[in-house]
């Protein structure tokens, strides 16, 4: 029996067929073969993949890895693989896990991440940076992401300015969650295109004011605000605000900020805590599970009921509605 | 029910069907003749279309002559009528979009694509043609099954995929082929190069 078969002489959509039965290892396998064959894998169609710099791998329709690794085991190499101009060794740890092996891992997995973007036209479903990656590096992955357009986005890069921070949120739309995990310097503030994420972490979100939040943040189900430089009369005019219709997409805002004292009151509560029944909500928020626990009920004006929680010693302040 | 015992036949007047089915009578490339039922039918858009068009009733189907199925040879045909006759009444999947595509591959359709790949290739080709989705999926995973732990020059082999060097080679024999003075352009250009010329006009 004949053991090979004419692949290319199929028709397209056959062709496209068998494309589709393939992994997205198996894909990149094939784009390996030739220019030819990189050019025709593409129309199998989007794949969504995630760029993790942190432990410096891309996951591919959130089933199969490649990363990037240091010096290998020579024993573990089975071939070489080209991505762009690089030549790299290249192992497997199962079906699911390729291994590549460069000089330094963070430029190697832009290239792979690079590859897959070029070849596959990838959408991209996140970026986790942190802070050891270059912004040049995290830079040039933003801006051959198509359409500068991200579900899930962690901004940290060494050296981040100013300028920097502005251009991606002037530049990169982030449609469900935004981590800004890195200290950005004290004269920060930012008054452009609003948030698209649903889900905002601030880590230091000491440039955010009142205002900001119908301005910039208005879209947001999810806020936490770190390190923020909120003091009481800001949280009772927040609450203020949110009660009169503000805010109308919150379902959970959390605020941490060490200008919040044990004096902080809110209009018609007696408490900020329960203390005795500690009743515990939790609920789906995003792709999350989000809970707040010993809350007292507070009512918007619209009649809508959330919870509310001070934690005096941490100056938190937790609402979930 | 097995490959062997699938009711599609050459046709065959013993073998018509007693209960008034609606069957319908085609023609391969190579003038072997089938008769199908059209519950078998439906699983092919191509072929449902074309009877609904042609509105026949039983007696058409007997008088007037089989319908011709001028790309597709009897070899092929064959199988194609078989598996439509196995899967009849069978819904049509529809594509998530997934990849990779989750396809299983029936018991019986593992045996009837126990084929040459020559015959393989014709049997898609004539899916595709045909528009019978879940054939199309059953025989395209068999084909993707072939690069499971392959590298990219094992690929290169079972696939017939052409190098760099070859496709270089054949674009340009193609291009002299539409172009004989192509190559003698080429070679005038190559030899004023040799001789230090900076333009070749």
């Amino acid at each position: 029996m004949n053991a090979t078969f004419c692949l290319f002489r199929l028709p397209v959509l056959a062709l496209k067929e068998v494309l589709k039965c393939l992994t997205p290892i198996e894909l990149f396998e094939l784009s390996q073969c030739s220019r030819k064959a990189s050019q025709i894998v593409r129309i199998v169609g989007k794949l969504s993949i995630e760029l993790d710099f942190y432990r410096c791998y891309i996951v591919i329709n959130e089933k199969q890895f490649i990363f990037a690794y240091g010096k290998p085991k020579e024993k573990d190499v089975v071939g070489i693989r080209k991505f762009q101009n690089n030549s790299v060794n290249v192992a497997f740890d199962s079906e699911d896990e390729m291994f590549t092996y460069w000089e330094n891992r963070i430029t190697g997995i832009e290239q792979v991440f690079c590859y897959f973007i070029d070849v596959f036209n990838c959408t991209v479903a996140g970026i986790n940076s942190h802070r050891k990656v270059p912004w040049e590096v995290l830079h040039f992955c933003l801006q051959i992401t198509p359409k500068h357009e991200l579900k899930e986005f962690e901004l940290a890069a060494d050296e981040l300015t100013n300028e920097n921070v502005t251009w991606v949120l002037e530049n990169v739309k982030v449609t469900e969650r935004l981590w800004i995990s890195q200290k950005l310097s004290d004269d920060f503030n930012y008054n452009g295109k609003p948030f698209d994420a649903k889900c905002v972490t601030l880590f230091h979100s000491s440039w955010i004011k009142l205002d900001h939040l119908s301005q910039l943040l208005d879209k947001c189900v999810m806020l936490q605000l770190w390190e923020s430089l909120w003091n009481n009369e800001e949280v009772v005019e927040f609450i203020r605000l949110w009660r009169a219709g503000k805010f109308p997409n919150l379902q959970n805002f959390i605020l941490k900020s060490e200008n919040l004292d044990e004096n902080l009151k809110i209009d018609g509560l007696d408490a900020l805590e329960d203390t005795v029944a500690r009743a515990k909500f939790s609920r789906k928020i995003g792709d999350q599970i989000m809970m707040i626990h010993s809350g007292v009920p507070i009512k918007r004006d619209d009649g809508s009921i959330g919870q509310i929680r001070y934690f005096k010693n941490e100056g938190e302040v937790h609402l979930f509605i | 029910m097995s490959v062997e015992n699938a009711p599609v036949v050459d046709v065959d007047e013993a073998a018509i069907p007693v209960e008034k089915k609606m069957y319908y009578r085609f023609e391969s490339n190579d003038k072997k003749e089938f008769r199908v039922s059209e519950l078998a039918i439906q699983q092919s858009e191509t072929l449902n279309r074309l009877v609904e068009a042609m509105g026949y009733t039983s007696e058409d189907v007997e008088n007037k002559p089989a319908i011709a199925i001028e790309n597709i040879d009897g070899k092929t045909l064959k199988l194609v009528f078989q598996w439509c006759e196995h899967h009849k009444g069978e819904a049509i999947p529809v594509d998530d979009g997934s990849v990779p595509k989750i396809v299983e591959i029936p018991e019986f359709d593992a045996k009837l694509m126990d084929i040459d790949n020559g015959l393989l290739f014709k049997l898609i080709w004539a899916a595709d043609y045909l528009n019978i989705v879940q054939l199309l999926n059953v025989s395209c995973k068999k084909v993707a099954n072939m690069a499971q732990g392959k590298t990219p020059a094992q690929l290169r082999r079972v696939y017939l995929l052409p190098s760099d060097e070859e496709d270089e080679a054949a674009k340009r024999a193609a291009q002299e082929a539409q172009d004989p003075r192509a190559r003698e352009v080429e070679e005038e250009f190559e030899e004023r190069k040799r001789q230090g010329g900076n333009s070749f006009f």
